[in-house]
């Protein structure tokens, strides 16, 4: 029943009312400029910020919140804009595309453009930026090297968004890395050098993996080209091709905490303070799962059947590995940084599936596994900052003394499982119906694990949340407005994408948002086009 | 010859007239209206060096030739002279002293580096090495007896291996013996007085960590010079020599891949180690010149033209970090919220260290990049991981620095150290700018590189 459901959603885009253009500001310029704004706008202003002179302390903290308060905004509005008007759902291939040289005797350009899934991340991306300036609101210590260090991870991530050439990608991809990881160092908690040094490390490992495999595919093609385009085309022996493959794993493994490349994520998620684990876990590390859809299902499709079954174990064990601690762990924050490694399994499981079911549901679960693991995180660090305490125990029947904060985290924590009406539920089926046939025991251990994950949470539920309260705790308080508003509006898209995964439809036509399921599949049925079955393609072709 | 094709030899005259300047400003007075004035015609002895690269001319036939390589080349030390002479004013004091010979350092590599003699190339390279220790400190026995032992190794050394490819090839010129090492393969002999000599050519890479461990009775200025002027020469010149020995290159790129990928990897677990920023950046040039004998290992084409691109950055990152860091105490503590006090030559400073430890976008990161791409191209893939991996801790402990700077709170009793010029740490940043504009505008230079690594007959 569920099934064809799922087919016909992932495999016809809704009706348009009319073409959408393929670039953006090439009216009067001659060329797009879509994508460097995105990446470079937030740079300038973090400059700016970095030079603005200094003001009576409050009224300067303020004054600073508010310019990356408007400037997130402002890119969250263009980015929705495209999204819902502009983006071309029915056409294939890169949209907004901007080609400049850069070192041509590399064959190194500067090569930005944009597929369904790079779009579904733009919104990602926008969303979580806002949410990481809200959840900030309230910072006063050192607020102006902060925020300009948050600007810049923002653009280094639109960057890598939009990158088309892997050494432009691997450029972003590492610089990333850089104010991400002087944002845990600079504002975490007592152990925020074990933090940071893990999250450099692990990074590290993988942007040297990533360039190690864009080296190969570069040697590989006669070309001498670095444009993902070119390197598509590359045909090297099986055993360069499992090479990359592996390497690719590594990468994006390392962004995604998966299981053995997780070290980082407990660390940082539950030491940072919480805007910027919000802006690690819900797009920073999605980069990963980029990563998986465009390069190594993209681009390299011998070495993505050589390499599935290393993938489907590791995103199996991360699964597994996530419940069990979650069921062990004594602390919320880090009950939520183990349950946030959920999504990212799955998303992994589906890469590896390599079934066009299988691959659309990873692509979806990569946007609502990002909002539902930010939404966890953020949750988690403003229930333990509201209840004065990280342990289970103490915050021990805190729904009954600070409703809002519980429901967030309820919110959070269903979500991260794939509960119905969370758009983390059509990834998540989408991906275990898409593997089950080329994966089945693989799914079947994960479809364990996420049973496990939602025995944790029930435990969470009943004994830490919902439980008799802690009489020595502290009192604690409910969330702040900043603190509700975020968390508020990731939950708000979570549910409006998992309501209405096609977009909402008025007569048969689409009214304002063409339905996230309809964009990312705009990619994905290229993607996953090497990986159809024999009979089913025959099957289509027949009149 | 056509007189006007006299003007190749502008910039060094502009050197010695920098040189000149420099040495009469004790007498002169007001050094950081002198120094200023000696960066802007070392910047325009650069520019000159790249604008006239359409002058291909041999000047006196056998002497001087002015080849793209020469040209590259040459405008890379002559960037780091501009970048050392532009924030040589951070280091108040006796440092200035050492500037007259960064000039004569700076002169010397050139020559080396428009040399076709053999004996004119190690006498001019051991000018700029011996120049550039005694910039550090005029006394002899300020100098420490292990940077003593090192240039005089590296003199020693060179001169003897310069002196058997001489009498193997029967020549002088080095396009004498490749042309003999081609005709009679030369053997494993002289595979090994090939690797003597570079091995003499690139000791004094090890000089910069070698002062930086003396202590702190050395000046910033003579690290600056050791880590931009001598070691940009050293890998230079080195360069030129490998690639009149490229017929010996089975021989040699092996030693020099090996020695590479163990010097990244020390030099990383060293720079992660080191608890003083003036030993930090010490390493982190070694790091960086690990890259590049990585790149010679590769004995090709591509791998020497990104040993050059990498140089360009490197000798300005490399002359800039030590003066940045000159005033800043040997421990940790007083890095504390450095960069919240002096913002500007905070942004200098990180631009110019992340660099050094390549990270993105900038210069030091292009220039890996393409060093790593010829490693794989020579499927010398081992050589790119251990040279990855030191980029890595490079890279931890540059952030690690980088948070104590920016981040902690700032130490009142450390504000003794702050310089109050302003001026001066705006010109620290736009150091930190051209490292950026390097990586940015990658395009002309790249090629230039390419073009440069053909000049000297390395044509795949």
């Amino acid at each position: 029943m569920m099934l064809p459901l799922l087919q016909a959603v992932a495999a016809t885009p809704s009706p348009s009312a009319s073409a959408a253009p393929s670039s953006f500001g090439n009216i009067n310029i001659t060329f797009s400029f879509l994508l460097s704004f995105l990446t470079w706008a937030p740079l300038l202003v973090a400059v700016a910020v970095s030079v603005i002179p200094e003001a009576p302390r409050r009224r300067a903290t303020r004054r600073l919140w508010l310019i990356v308060f408007w400037t997130n905004l402002l890119l969250l509005a263009v980015t929705l804009v495209i999204y819902s008007s502009q983006f071309n759902i029915y056409g294939s291939g890169l949209q907004f595309e901007e080609l400049l040289p850069w070192i041509p005797t590399l064959g190194v350009s500067y090569h930005m453009g944009l597929t369904g899934i790079g779009m579904s991340m733009l919104v990602l991306s926008g969303l979580i930026g806002l949410a990481a300036t809200l959840a900030a609101f309230d910072l006063q210590d050192r607020s102006r090297s902060f925020y300009v260090l948050l600007l810049l991870a923002q653009g280094f991530i639109n960057g890598v968004i939009g990158a088309q050439d892997l050494v432009l990608l691997v450029c972003f991809w590492t610089a990333s890395m850089v104010p991400i990881a002087l944002l845990v160092g600079g504002w975490s908690g007592p152990r925020r050098w074990q933090a940071a040094g893990r999250l450099v490390g692990y990074w590290m490992l993988g942007s040297a993996a990533l360039l190690v495999a864009s080296l190969l595919l570069w040697v590989s093609t006669g070309e001498r080209s670095f444009e993902l385009s070119a390197l598509g085309n590359a045909a090297p022996n099986w055993r360069v091709q499992l090479v990359v493959a592996l390497l690719i794993i590594v990468a994006a493994g390392s962004r995604l905490a998966l299981v053995p490349l997780h070290g980082w994520a407990r660390e940082v998620l539950a030491e940072a303070h919480p805007a910027v684990a919000v802006l690690v876990i819900g797009s920073g590390a999605r980069l990963g799962g980029d990563l998986l859809l465009e390069m190594y299902t993209g681009l390299n499709v011998g070495g993505a059947h050589l390499a599935a079954k290393v993938l489907m174990v590791v995103a199996v064990l991360t699964v597994v590995y996530a419940a069990v601690a979650a069921f062990r762990t004594r602390e919320i924050r880090r009950l939520a940084a183990y349950l946030t490694l959920i999504p990212s399994g799955v998303m992994a499981l589906g890469v590896a599936a390599l079934s066009p079911m299988a691959i659309a549901g990873a692509a979806f679960s990569l946007f609502a596994g990002g909002l539902a693991a930010a939404i966890l995180v953020g949750a988690a660090a403003t229930l333990a900052e509201r209840a004065q305490s990280r342990s289970l125990l103490v915050v021990m029947g805190v729904a009954t003394r600070g409703p809002r904060v519980v429901w967030f985290v309820l919110a959070g924590t269903l979500a991260a499982i794939g509960l119905p009406f969370f758009a983390t539920f059509p990834g998540l089926l989408m991906v275990l119906f898409g593997s089950l046939q080329n994966e089945p025991v693989g799914t079947l251990v994960m479809a364990g694990g996420l049973v496990l994950a939602a025995a944790a949470i029930a435990w969470l539920l009943r004994r830490a949340l919902f439980g008799r309260p802690n009489a020595d705790a502290p009192t604690p308080s409910d969330a702040t407005m900043p603190q509700a508003w975020y968390l508020g509006i990731l939950i708000a898209v979570l549910l409006w994408v998992g309501l209405v995964p096609s977009g909402p439809k008025l007569a048969g036509n689409v009214i304002f948002d063409p339905g996230m399921i309809n964009v990312i599949t705009q990619e994905t049925t290229t993607i996953s086009a090497p990986f159809v079955p024999p009979a089913s393609t025959s099957s289509s072709s027949t009149p | 010859m056509n007189p006007s094709q006299l003007l190749v030899l502008v910039p060094e005259l502009l050197v010695v007239v920098i040189g000149l300047l420099l040495t009469l400003q004790a007498r002169l007075g007001g050094w950081r209206l002198l120094t200023l004035v000696a960066a802007l015609l070392a910047g325009v002895a650069a520019g000159l060096e790249v604008w006239q690269g359409a002058t291909l001319i041999s000047i006196v036939p056998g002497l001087y030739v002015q080849d793209r390589f020469a040209l590259c080349a040459k405008a890379a030390l002559l960037a780091g002279l501009f970048a050392l002479l532009v924030v040589a004013p951070l280091e108040e004091g006796r440092g200035a002293r050492g500037l007259p010979l960064a000039a004569l350092a700076t002169l010397g590599g050139m020559v080396a580096l428009s040399s076709p003699s053999l004996p004119l190339l190690w006498a001019a390279a051991s000018v700029a090495f011996l120049a550039g220790v005694a910039a550090g400190s005029p006394r002899l026995g300020e100098l420490g007896r292990s940077v003593l032992g090192l240039v005089g190794a590296a003199v020693v050394l060179s001169g003897v291996g310069v002196l058997a490819l001489c009498l193997i090839g029967h020549t002088t010129s080095l396009d004498g013996l490749r042309q003999a090492l081609e005709r009679d393969g030369g053997g494993t002999a002289a595979g090994l007085i090939t690797m003597l000599a570079a091995s003499g050519l690139l000791l004094p890479l090890l000089l910069l960590p070698a002062r930086a461990w003396h202590g702190a009775s050395g000046t910033a200025v003579g690290e600056a010079v050791l880590g931009a002027i001598v070691s940009g020469s050293a890998l230079l010149v080195g360069s030129r020599l490998l690639a009149a020995g490229f017929p010996l290159g089975p021989t040699w790129g092996p030693y020099l891949a090996v020695l590479a990928a163990v010097g990244a990897v020390v030099f990383g677990l060293l720079a992660i180690s080191s608890g003083s920023p003036r030993q930090l950046v010490a390493w982190l040039v070694c790091g960086q010149a690990a890259w590049a004998m990585a790149a010679l290992g590769a004995h090709d084409r591509l791998g020497t033209a990104g040993t050059i691109y990498l140089v360009g950055c490197f000798t300005v990152a490399a002359a800039a970090a030590p003066l940045m860091v000159a005033t800043l105490p040997e421990t940790g503590q007083g890095l504390q919220g450095m960069a919240a006090r002096q913002p500007w030559r905070g942004v200098g400073l990180t631009l110019v260290l992340l660099s050094l430890a390549g990270a993105p976008p900038l210069g030091g990161f292009f220039g890996e990049i393409s060093i790593a791409a010829a490693l794989v191209d020579a499927r010398l893939t081992w050589l790119l991981g251990a040279t990855l991996f030191g980029g890595a801790l490079c890279v931890w402990a540059v952030l690690r620095l980088l948070i104590r700077a920016w981040l902690d709170p700032v130490q009142e009793d450390a504000h003794h150290h702050a310089s109050s010029a302003s001026v001066l740490h705006t010109a620290a940043t736009l150091v930190g700018l051209l490292v950026l504009a390097y990586g940015l505008f990658a395009y002309p230079i790249q090629g230039l590189a390419i073009q440069g690594a053909e000049a000297i007959g390395l044509l795949r």
